[in-house]
C-alpha cells in the first residue's frame, strides 16, 4: 500500500504542474494585448506601462510563468484589477459557500442516486427499473439553468415556499436551510443520475457473480445478499464517480451560482471573466483544478484501499 | 448489420430519440418554410403576448415568435452540437490512436489529457470562450476541446486491445506501414464503440453549448439561440414564464433524443458497453 500511495502522489507533480501552465495560459491566449483591453482604449501610456510591469508582462514567457508558480506557492496570485484586493483574500472569503453548496449536491447525489440504482438493478427490467431509467435519462438531458429557472417559477413565485436567490446564514438555520435548497437541489440533478445509472450497472454486474449466487444458495435473507453482498462491490466503481462528480459540481457552481446569486467561488469567477478582471479568472481557474486533482488522488487512494487489485496494476 | 438493426429497432427508447432527431433535423432545414413568423422581425405592441392562435407557443419581450425563433435555432443546436463533437473527435480519436499505438507517445499524450481532464467542463469551456471572445466559432472551439481528453481515452483503451490481436500482427507481417495498420485496420475496428460515444457527445455539447450561451457567451443577439432565449426570459418570469419555458423544452427534447439513440446504440452496435455511462 505504501508503495501504491507514493506512486499515486507522484504522478500527481506533473499533472499539478500542467494544470498551473494551462492556468497561466489563460492571461496570454486572449487575443490583442490584454493590458490594452484592462486599460481601456483611451489609457495614457503610463496606465498602460504600470499595468504591464505590475503584471509583469514585459518579460519573457518562462520567467513570468517561474515568477507565477513561485508565487502561487506562496499562496499568493495577485490582485484583483478590480477591487485591488489579493486574489487569494477573495477567493477565501466566498470558498465555504461554495463548499456548503457542492456539499450539500453530492449529499443529495449519493443519498437519493444509489438507492435508486439499487432499486432500480434488483428489479430489473420491470416497470420500476424503467421508470428510473428514463428518470436518470431525462435528468441527464435537462439544461440545468432551465431546471433551476422552473424550480424559480414554481417554488418561488408561484408557491412561495422558498426564497429566489441568496444566501442566508449556515444551512443548520432554517433561513440558511431554505436559501440552500433550490440551489443545491438543482445542482445536483445531473450527479444524480449519473450516481443512479452506475450504482444500477454496477449492481448488475455483481448480482451476476457467481459468489452472489453462492449466497443465495445458502439462504441468505435478500437484504443480507442485497446489502451486504454485492453492494458493497457495486459501490466501489461509484466512489470513483463521487470523485469525477466533485469537479463537475464545482463547475457546475459557476452556472447554479450566478442564477441563484449565490455568493461562492463561481460567481466570482464568472463575474471576474465578464469584467475581465484576469488575475482572479486565473486564481478561480487554479484553485477549482488543484482541488479536482486532490480530491481524485484522494479517490484514488481510497480506491486502492478498496479494492486491493488495484494496487498491482 | 441486420442484427445490430432489429436490436436498435426493438429499443424502443432509441427509435424514439432516432426519430426526433430527423425530425428536428428536417423541420431545422425547412425552418424558412415551417416557421409561422420571421424570427427577427419585432412587433412591440405583441411584445410578452401568450400563446394563441397566431403565436402558438408565444411571444418575447420583443413581440417576436417564440415558436420561430426555435425552429431557427434548431439549426444552431445541431450545428455547434455536431461540429463541436466534430472537433472533438478528430482530435482526441488522432490522439488516441497515437498513444494507443505508439508506446513513446503514451504518457506525454496521456498526460496531458489528464491536465485537461482536470478541468471542469464548463469552467474550462467557459475560460476559453471568455478569452477567446464571445462568439459561435469560438462556443464550437471550446465545447469540442473538452472531449478531446474522453475521445483520446477511449480510443487508446480500444486501440491497445486491437494491436495486440491476430489479424493486425498479420498486417504487419505482411509489412504494411504504421500508417496503414493504424488507418485501414485498427480505426475501422472502432468504429462502433465511437458511434456510440459520439451520440452521448453530441447531446453533452449542445447542452455545453447553450450554458455558454446562457451566460452571454454565445451567439450574439439578435439570432435566436435557445440557450440565450431561456436567459432572456428570465426578467419576465413573473408575468410570461412561457418566454423561458418553450426554448428550454426544446434544448431538453433535442439532447434527450441524442441520449436514447445513443443508449440504443450502445445496446446495438457494442454489448460491452452496456455497463458504461455517458462520461
Amino acid at each position: 500500500m505504501g508503495g501504491y500511495v507514493l506512486r499515486r502522489i507522484l504522478q500527481t507533480v506533473p499533472v499539478l504542474l500542467g494544470v498551473s501552465l494551462l492556468a497561466f495560459a489563460v492571461m496570454h491566449v486572449v487575443p490583442g494585448d490584454p493590458v490594452r483591453l484592462i486599460a481601456g482604449p483611451d489609457a495614457p501610456e503610463s496606465v498602460v506601462l504600470r499595468i504591464r510591469t505590475e503584471l509583469g508582462l514585459d518579460r519573457p514567457l518562462y520567467e513570468q510563468y517561474a515568477s507565477f508558480l513561485g508565487r502561487a506557492l506562496r499562496g499568493d496570485l495577485g490582485r484583483s484589477l478590480r477591487s485591488r484586493a489579493p486574489v487569494v483574500d477573495e477567493i477565501v472569503a466566498r470558498f465555504p459557500a461554495t463548499l456548503e453548496l457542492t456539499t450539500a449536491s453530492m449529499l443529495i447525489a449519493v443519498v437519493a442516486g444509489v438507492p435508486l440504482g439499487l432499486i432500480a438493478a434488483v428489479r430489473r427490467s420491470t416497470w420500476v427499473d424503467y421508470l428510473a431509467m428514463l428518470t436518470s435519462l431525462s435528468t441527464l438531458s435537462m439544461p440545468v439553468f432551465w431546471l433551476a429557472i422552473v424550480a424559480i417559477w414554481l417554488f418561488s413565485l408561484q408557491l412561495g415556499w422558498l426564497p429566489v436567490s441568496g444566501r442566508a446564514g449556515p444551512p443548520w438555520q432554517w433561513d440558511g436551510f431554505r436559501h440552500l435548497v433550490l440551489p443545491a437541489v438543482t445542482l445536483a440533478t445531473t450527479s444524480l443520475a449519473i450516481t443512479s445509472r452506475l450504482t444500477r450497472s454496477g449492481m448488475l454486474e455483481v448480482l451476476g457473480r457467481e459468489y452472489v449466487t453462492t449466497a443465495w444458495a445458502k439462504g441468505l435473507p435478500p437484504l443480507g445478499v442485497v446489502g451486504k453482498h454485492a453492494l458493497k462491490n457495486a459501490l466501489i466503481p461509484v466512489v470513483t464517480v463521487v470523485g469525477l462528480q466533485y469537479g463537475f459540481l464545482l463547475g457546475g457552481a459557476v452556472v447554479t451560482e450566478t442564477i441563484f446569486a449565490w455568493p461562492g467561488v463561481g460567481r466570482l469567477a464568472m463575474t471576474a471573466i465578464l469584467q475581465r478582471d484576469y488575475p482572479v479568472v486565473q486564481g478561480c481557474v487554479l484553485l477549482v483544478a488543484v482541488l479536482f486533482v486532490l480530491v481524485n488522488l484522494l479517490v484514488d487512494l481510497l480506491y486502492g484501499w478498496l479494492d486491493p487489485r488495484i494496487r498491482f496494476e | 448489420m441486420s442484427v445490430a438493426w432489429r436490436r436498435f429497432v426493438a429499443h424502443r427508447l432509441a427509435l424514439a430519440g432516432l426519430v426526433l432527431i430527423v425530425g428536428l433535423a428536417i423541420v431545422a432545414a425547412l425552418a424558412r418554410q415551417v416557421a409561422p413568423h420571421d424570427p427577427i422581425r419585432q412587433d412591440l405592441p405583441r411584445a410578452l403576448a401568450a400563446p394563441s392562435h397566431d403565436f402558438p407557443l408565444g411571444a418575447d419581450e420583443f413581440g417576436r415568435c417564440i415558436l420561430s425563433r426555435i425552429l431557427y435555432g434548431a439549426r444552431l443546436s445541431l450545428l455547434v452540437g455536431v461540429i463541436a463533437t466534430a472537433i472533438g473527435a478528430v482530435t482526441g480519436i488522432l490522439l488516441g490512436l497515437l498513444a494507443g499505438y505508439f508506446p513513446r507517445l503514451d504518457a506525454l499524450v496521456m498526460r496531458t489529457m489528464e491536465v485537461l481532464l482536470a478541468f471542469p467542463s464548463i469552467l474550462l469551456a467557459i475560460a476559453i470562450v471568455a478569452a477567446l471572445g464571445p462568439s459561435l466559432v469560438n462556443v464550437m472551439i471550446a465545447v469540442g476541446l473538452r472531449s478531446i481528453p474522453a475521445y483520446a481515452r477511449l480510443t487508446r483503451s480500444i486501440v491497445l486491445s486491437l494491436k495486440e490481436l491476430e489479424f493486425v500482427q498479420g498486417v504487419h507481417a505482411l509489412g504494411a506501414g504504421h500508417a496503414r495498420v493504424l488507418f485501414r485496420h485498427i480505426l475501422p475496428n472502432s468504429v462502433s464503440p465511437l458511434v456510440v460515444f459520439s451520440s452521448m457527445q453530441v447531446a453533452t455539447s449542445i447542452l455545453l453549448a447553450a450554458i455558454l450561451s446562457f451566460l452571454g457567451l454565445g451567439v450574439q443577439p439578435p439570432t435566436p439561440e435557445w440557450g440565450k432565449m431561456v436567459s432572456d426570459g428570465r426578467a419576465y418570469l413573473l408575468e410570461a414564464p412561457h418566454v423561458s419555458l418553450f426554448p428550454g423544452v426544446a434544448i431538453f427534447l433535442t439532447v434527450l433524443g441524442f441520449n436514447c439513440l445513443g443508449d440504443g446504440l450502445r445496446d446495438a452496435l457494442d454489448p460491452r458497453m452496456r455497463a458504461g455511462v455517458g462520461e
